[in-house]
């Protein structure tokens, strides 16, 4: 999943107006963005799911940045670095977009996803596997885009009004994040860029 | 490389185009200020 999340933090922006969307769609990503570099360096990997290609087709060894432990340590140290710039409120909300990346990832992953970093202990490993249903999940990420770019374009709209300017950027912005959602999902979905 | 292509979309694009829209300023709602 990439587009729903980002689909997500735009409807959050929608409720927490003060919060820069820069950081809120950082947030949404930032298990990933750390997931990149460890996968670079070998340490998390990927790998075909038996039978399956493409989009959500993937075993995804991020036992590090995607353990339930691990997530919420990247989500807290997220949120920490926010509080100082942003303050408290920021702070929580952006832990909390950060966190919400496991969360989501939890419903698609196909029980890949450990609870201790490293997967200590061998503890049972988490994802309800929704990518296994393709179809099913590229509907659950394009509502996300699709509600996201709404409310965001909503919120936009009620802010340029009150400030008596703005209208036609606002308009701007509701649509970037629709279409560029659906430009995202349909690349991920065709796996264009690889 | 979808990856890399959507968080530059969203993260910088899409913060530019953010920016310029009348917004609350980041510390408008801590408590006390």
């Amino acid at each position: 999943m990439i587009a729903g999340h980002f689909g997500f933090s735009a409807a959050v922006k929608s409720r927490e107006l003060q919060c820069p969307l820069w950081a809120l769609m950082l947030a949404t990503a930032w298990l990933d963005v750390v997931f990149v570099p460890l996968y670079l360096a070998g340490i998390e990997t990927l790998e075909h799911a038996p039978g399956a290609s493409g989009y959500g087709g993937s075993i995804i060894h991020a036992d590090y940045t995607h353990s339930l432990v691990g997530a919420l340590l990247l989500s807290a140290a997220f949120g920490a670095a926010a509080f100082a710039a942003w303050g408290r409120r920021n702070a929580l909300v952006l832990a909390l977009v950060a966190f919400s990346h496991w969360v989501l990832d939890l419903v698609v992953h196909r029980g890949d996803m450990p609870i201790l970093p490293g997967n200590l202990g061998s503890l049972p490993r988490l994802g309800f596997g929704l990518w296994r249903v393709p179809l099913a999940s590229m509907s659950v990420e394009l509502a996300l885009v699709v509600a996201g770019a709404w409310l965001y374009w909503r919120a936009a709209r009620a802010a340029a009004a009150a400030a008596g300017h703005g209208e036609r950027r606002a308009a701007v912005a509701g649509l970037f994040m629709l279409f560029g959602g659906v430009l995202v999902l349909a690349l991920d979905v065709t796996g264009a860029l690889g | 490389m979808t990856f890399i292509l959507a968080v530059l979309l969203f993260v910088v694009a899409g913060g530019l185009i953010d920016r310029g829209l009348p917004w609350p300023a980041p510390r408008s709602r801590e408590s006390g200020r």
